[in-house]
């Protein structure tokens, strides 16, 4: 007997007539499912373990030894850990840090869901449009930095001249300690904004457009739609951005070099710690406390992942 | 009922806030632009000028014989091309388990996958080296493509959104007597087109922009990779900004060109009304 | 089934294929000995290549592979490659990085080879085989080098009614006339002094008769009072407007302020000339930098250093003295690319810039002064910059900076010792 395509599997299990047969039938089907759900992903998995997992392992030795990079490492039990644990400069580079991503991710995503939705209408020139705000997500690093330190310019810079023509104060954005990591942080919203925005665009693509028609027929207004419609069923992207936006600012690293360069002493407001494991492993030649360095900013950042990934059941709704 | 002036004046709305953002965010790129066409002294004037006071345009002929560009184009496009078909392929695959499929540890593992994307890459750097060099990959294509074909990002990715379509209709193909494997072919991949097409675009733009990896695994000069050849234009001392920001601009017009192309892939709606009953 | 399992099992196999892959060619086949160099300025290029032609007509048998690696990454490359055990051959050493790499026994000690082959290493400047030597030997072979001096904008002093400077000057003679250079309605300066180490402070510590680093390396000359009249010097100069302060020099290059004729005075090193040139062309001049108590100049260059693990010792030496032999050094000054370290083959470069007068740089090495390095240059550098950075921006005073710096430089100077 063939059931209906649509019945639901609740009935299909309490089915009388075929009880036995069913039940072993499914622990078939269920060794089956899984044994082709390991071969699917054996490939991936395979690869990311030879090579992320295998050169990460090795970073984890070497944490526990005195490596300048090149000589022998010598191991030296857990004294890098004990020395970082009193490093003013890592905990300084773990809070500025931890201010930026605080910082950086809320921003980025609400701006990108905004856009997200404004990219989304069917309204002309909306490619052009796009494109737009896409290109700071490709626009070379150096140029980057470069426009907006000209931005950020005490003296020439656009901004503080429209907020003095606005007779709003004019921060000193890249040489005042209360303002750099800011800057920093607007900079990377501003490039982020264009790259989330794609993610949530696609995400946006999978909401079918006969909610919003019957959502429409009942008189609901722009607003209701979004809170009740789009954003529940965007969920499953937002989850996806909010994971790998927390797990990129606190890595970030190349905007610092590029807008703090060579002002040393704003650094230690603007320090993050890979910065610091930069510093510490290439800079001054020592490896396994670098090593040790990027350790503890993994478990950090693991504990923050697994957490999220905890809590994604209250409130991601996946069909 | 909603009017058709309100309707116009909710499109200007639209329109003034895009227009207001979008300048903001191409400004940096319309400097790059600008530069390429300057003078060397024109592009370190202070204080800068948007326009050119003369405008250069042998910068990008220049720009062509003093480096040989034609080979770094070449060698991108082939690591791109390598890397994308390569994730789009593998990542969706394994995507696709994680999203449908029960097996013991799935999210353990899934946790596991994730977790490399949390070590910073500088201290993978000299692990990475030897294991390249034990394989005797470096300078070789393989370095460039291999290791960039698996992806937590992309498997990520791709699972969210495989997660997003109704089961009903993996029920159905089940009873059809359909292998995972068709399933996988040939339901879910090609109703995540916006999906795949976004992981191309970030893979095609996170290989195309490469810079440390070839430059650490590579050294010959027929290995090179556009971004390695553009950096060279910044010297220790001085640096050549016109054309640096020519070969820039020549180097990210495909990609935004791409952009262009692939957002009628991207957009489109899910025709799945029939589905849900 | 059968099918869906034949395809999983072919799609295994081609990626077991592709994993244990036929691997690239590395190197050596066909018994031919090849020698890697790096290196990162490609301005270079047609020198090297000629050198390497040179060096080809001796040895026909061995293949030579150059790679240029932009300068922003060129040291985190050749420490990875080096710490894989692929390191190259030959290779570019400055300064800051030197006693670090012959301390730890990266780099090989050249002493014997010279020894064997009877170099004569006078040939170098003094200055150069100074800074390669490390515990009496030498571990780099000098390339070429720069020196500081004072470049100055010819329009802007006959517009003042100023001569020319020259090799009278002293930083008083400079403060008088950055008084009548600076014309503060078109924001032009008079002098630019440096928050720079290398063409900046460094010299001006030396002119006022002090030192940064000991001989011995085991005290830093930071909390002297000569160190402090020099940044004195520097502060008046800019509180008095005759030189753009601090974030001024921090937010736009003073490169580009001089080359766009917002000041007058500028000094800086010698490779800048050419770049200098493009900008100002015939109104770029130069002389030497002014005297304090005495004259001095910062040196710097670049030597060339074996690979300690290089599989072919003979042939990398051989390439390093025809690279640095006469003849490859007339072919670096003729390309007008830096001064050549060897002395007596300037004549080249010094004709690459006829409207300049570039045999200042060259005169100048009777007062040079080599670039300050120590083990642990990097870290002991950073804290001078932070903390003279901000004691020029005015967060703190020179005094306190200087203590600072001195007291945690020998500290590092200490511990370097012990290792």
């Amino acid at each position: 007997m063939v059931l209906p395509v649509n019945t639901p599997l609740a009935v299909k299990s309490k089915d009388p007539n075929l009880p036995a047969a069913r039940k072993r039938k499914t622990s078939k089907l269920a060794i089956q499912e899984a044994v082709w759900g390991y071969v699917f992903i054996l490939p991936v998995a395979l690869g990311l373990a030879l090579f992320y997992m295998v050169p990460s392992a090795a970073s984890l030795i070497l944490s526990f030894t005195n490596w300048d990079g090149m000589s022998a490492p010598a191991f030296n039990g857990i004294d890098n850990f004990t020395q970082l644990m009193q490093d003013e400069k890592f905990t300084h580079s773990l809070l500025n840090t931890l201010l930026y991503t605080v910082a950086t991710v809320p921003l980025s995503i609400v701006f990108a869901t905004l856009l997200a939705v404004l990219l989304n209408q069917h309204i002309k020139g909306m490619v052009v449009y796009r494109t737009f705000y896409f290109i700071p997500v490709i626009t070379m690093p150096i140029a980057v930095g470069m426009v907006w330190k000209w931005l950020y310019n005490s003296e020439f810079g656009l901004i503080n001249y429209v907020l003095g023509a606005m007779h709003l104060p004019q921060p000193n954005w890249l040489f005042d300690e209360k303002f750099a990591l800011m800057s920093i942080v607007i900079v990377s919203v501003w490039t982020s904004v264009g790259y989330n925005a794609v993610i949530l665009l696609s995400g946006l693509q999978g909401i079918p457009s006969s909610y919003y028609e019957a959502a429409s027929l009942d008189g609901a207004g722009t607003v209701y739609r979004f809170f009740r419609i789009t954003l529940p069923l965007l969920t499953p992207s937002l989850f996806f951005v909010l994971v790998m936006s927390f797990i990129n600012s606190f890595q970030v690293f190349d905007l610092v070099f590029i807008m703090m360069g060579q002002q040393t002493s704003l650094l230690d407001s603007t320090r993050t710690v890979v910065y610091s494991i930069w510093e510490d492993g290439f800079k001054y030649f020592n490896m396994g406390y670098a090593s040790a360095e990027a350790f503890i900013l993994f478990i950090v950042i693991l504990i923050i992942t697994a957490f999220q990934m905890y809590f994604q059941k209250r409130w991601v709704h996946y069909q | 009922m909603i009017t058709r002036t309100s309707d116009r004046g909710r499109r200007l709305a639209v329109h003034i806030l895009l227009i207001a953002g979008a300048v903001l965010m191409v400004t940096p790129f319309v400097w790059m632009l600008s530069t390429s066409f300057k003078s060397f002294a024109d592009s370190m004037k202070v204080p800068p000028t948007l326009l050119p006071s003369e405008w250069h345009f042998e910068n990008y002929a220049k720009v062509l014989t003093t480096i040989d560009f034609g080979t770094y184009y070449l060698n991108t496009i082939l690591v791109t091309l390598g890397r994308t078909a390569g994730q789009l392929l593998l990542c969706s695959l394994a995507a696709y388990s994680f999203a449908c499929l029960k097996f013991p540890g799935k999210n353990v593992i899934f946790l596991a996958l994730l977790a490399v994307l949390m070590v910073p890459s500088q201290v993978v750097m000299i692990p990475s080296f030897v294991i390249m060099r034990q394989l005797n990959w470096l300078d070789t294509f393989y370095v460039l493509i291999i290791p960039g074909i698996f992806s937590a990002f992309g498997t990520f990715l791709l699972r969210q959104f495989f997660m997003t379509l109704p089961k009903d209709l993996e029920e159905a193909a089940k009873i059809d007597g359909c292998s995972y494997f068709r399933i996988y072919w040939n339901i879910y991949l090609p109703l995540s087109k916006s999906a795949l097409v976004s992981l191309a675009i970030f893979t095609i733009l996170a290989a195309w922009n490469d810079l440390l990896w070839p430059l650490i695994m590579t050294s010959s000069e027929d290995m090179r990779v556009l971004s390695i050849g553009i950096s060279s234009f910044q010297g220790q001392h001085s640096t050549d900004y016109p054309l640096l920001m020519a070969g820039a601009v020549m180097a990210t017009l495909p990609i935004i060109i791409l952009f262009i192309f692939l957002q009628r892939y991207f957009i489109e709606g899910i025709a799945m009304n029939g589905i849900k009953g | 089934m059968a099918r869906k399992m034949s395809i999983i099992l072919v799609f295994l196999f081609l990626f077991t294929a592709v994993m244990t892959g036929c691997g690239g060619s590395s190197g050596e086949a066909g018994g031919k000995k090849v020698i890697n160099v790096a290196l990162w300025d490609e301005n270079v290029k047609d020198t090297v290549n000629k050198s390497i032609e040179l060096y080809k007509k001796n040895h026909p048998d061995v293949e030579v592979k150059v790679t240029y690696t932009p300068w922003a990454d060129y040291w985190t490359k050749l420490k990875t490659s080096l710490a894989g055990n692929s390191g190259p051959d030959v290779f570019w050493m400055n300064g800051p990085n030197f006693y670090a790499y012959a301390s730890k026994g990266w780099i090989k000690d050249l002493q014997p080879l010279i020894d064997e082959s009877k170099l004569d290493t006078s040939v170098y400047t003094d200055a150069l085989v100074n800074l390669y030597t490390y515990n009496d030997h030498l571990y780099g072979l000098p390339y070429f080098l720069d020196a500081v001096g004072l470049y100055y904008n010819k329009e802007l002093f006959d517009k003042a009614g100023v001569s020319y400077p020259d090799g009278s000057w002293t930083w008083d003679t400079i403060e008088q006339n950055a008084a009548k250079l600076t014309d503060k309605q078109n924001g032009v300066y008079g002098y630019t002094a440096l928050i720079d180490s290398q063409s900046g402070y460094y010299d001006l510590i030396h002119q006022a008769g002090g030192y940064i680093i000991s001989e011995d390396k085991t005290k830093s000359g930071f909390d002297s009072p000569e160190a402090l009249s020099a940044f004195q010097w520097e502060k008046k100069l800019m509180d008095q407007g005759y030189s753009p302060n601090a974030q001024q020099q921090l937010e736009t290059k003073p490169l580009q302020l001089f080359g766009s004729g917002k000041a007058a005075m500028f000094p800086a090193i010698s490779v800048s000339a050419p770049e200098l040139y493009k900008l100002l062309g015939d109104k770029l001049g130069v002389a030497p930098l002014p005297a304090g108590k005495q004259k001095a100049t910062i040196v710097h260059g670049l030597s060339w250093a074996m690979n300690e693990k290089t599989k072919h010792q003979q042939e990398a030496w051989d390439l390093i003295q025809v690279l640095s032999g006469k003849e490859g050094e007339q072919y670096l000054a003729e390309s007008g690319f830096s001064i050549p370290a060897y002395k007596g083959t300037e004549e080249g470069w010094l004709k690459s810039i006829p409207s300049l007068d570039l045999k200042v740089f060259v005169d100048s090495l009777d007062f040079a002064v080599p670039y300050p390095v120590s083990e642990r240059t990097a870290e002991w550098q950073d804290v001078e910059t932070k903390e003279l950075q901000d004691a020029y921006l005015g967060k703190k005073s020179f005094e306190e900076a200087l203590k600072t710096i001195a007291d945690k430089m020998n500290e590092i100077l200490a511990e370097e010792k012990k290792d």
